[in-house]
């Protein structure tokens, strides 16, 4: 049985992965900087944008190794 | 215009917002052919649009927006009101058009779209901000809540427009995101633009909603 906790948790996941994906496409575009990506997340609270932001462009960095 | 205050729900439409919400107007009702229109909550646009020849009706809660709109000048009729007090009797089914941007709270979205449709006169038009699809994790749930609402009470939706509709960062938002690496204040807040029209007279139920409390993400708990 699921319960209301459990559904807010899903809904929150599946929010994130909404707007990491909007962060992906912002980047994919070349678009780097939180004030360029923001106008790609349809109204996301900029504090999780920032957050995936920095947590994406971590991983590119380390893919193409660089420090 | 006074600073925005976060409990009254205020964010301030930037100018270009303004223009283009006017011009949208304009083309649905010409100016200075007698067309009335109500503002609720929206007194940027009330003041504008009454400077372009309409009447122009604002219900604003804010006494301290309706007096730096006072002391513009001009021919405004605006009045201190709290939306949760019901439409003034004297509104219903007097308006042309009516422009609505309630603070983004589903009670207060509720008594806004109850107020419009009834100060509408049937062909009236309606334009309604609604939070863009990621502003929340429960957005999506609550705005077709509203759309259906609207067409419960007699609207027919004519266009819902993404991301039209902007806002300037106002002080407290700012500070609020003060410590985040590269957030400079520039307006990036904006919500969809629902142009809806009064096609028939629907039910208005009564209004039981008590005024919420300004609480982030409170309506995660609704059950919807």
């Amino acid at each position: 049985m699921s319960t209301v906790a459990d559904r807010r948790n899903s809904e929150d996941l599946e929010h994130e992965d909404r707007v990491r994906s909007r962060v992906v496409a912002a980047l994919s575009e070349g678009k780097s900087q939180l004030m360029a990506v923001l106008p790609f997340c349809d109204g996301a609270d900029p504090r999780l944008v920032a957050q995936l932001l920095g947590e994406l462009t971590k991983r590119r960095c380390g893919r193409i190794g660089l420090s | 215009m006074p600073a925005a205050d976060p409990m009254l729900g205020q964010w301030w439409f930037t100018l270009s917002t303004i223009d283009s919400l006017t011009s949208r107007i304009k083309k649905a009702l010409p100016p200075n052919k007698g067309h009335a229109v109500l503002c609720l909550g929206t007194p940027t646009v009330a003041f504008h649009l009454s400077k372009m020849g309409y009447k122009v009706r604002l219900l604003d809660a804010d006494p301290d927006v309706l007096a730096a709109l006072k002391s513009a000048g001009g021919s405004l009729d605006a009045v201190e009101h709290n939306m949760f007090d019901g439409l003034p009797e004297g509104d219903r089914r007097a308006f042309d058009a009516v422009v609505l941007d309630p603070p983004w709270y589903q009670d207060d979205f509720e008594v806004f779209i109850d107020a419009a449709m009834q100060a509408l006169k049937p062909g009236g038009h309606g334009y309604l901000s609604v939070p863009a699809l990621l502003t929340r994790p429960t957005v999506v749930k609550e705005r077709r809540i509203l759309l259906q609402r609207l067409t419960e009470l007699g609207a027919s939706i004519v266009t819902l427009e993404s991301a039209c509709l902007r806002y300037v960062v106002p002080e407290f938002e700012r500070s609020a995101y003060a410590d985040l690496d590269g957030f400079t204040g520039r307006p990036w807040r904006a919500s969809d633009l629902v142009q809806f029209q009064k096609v028939e007279e629907g039910e208005v139920p009564t209004i039981t909603t008590v005024r919420p409390q300004a609480v982030p993400f409170r309506y995660l708990s609704l059950a919807v």
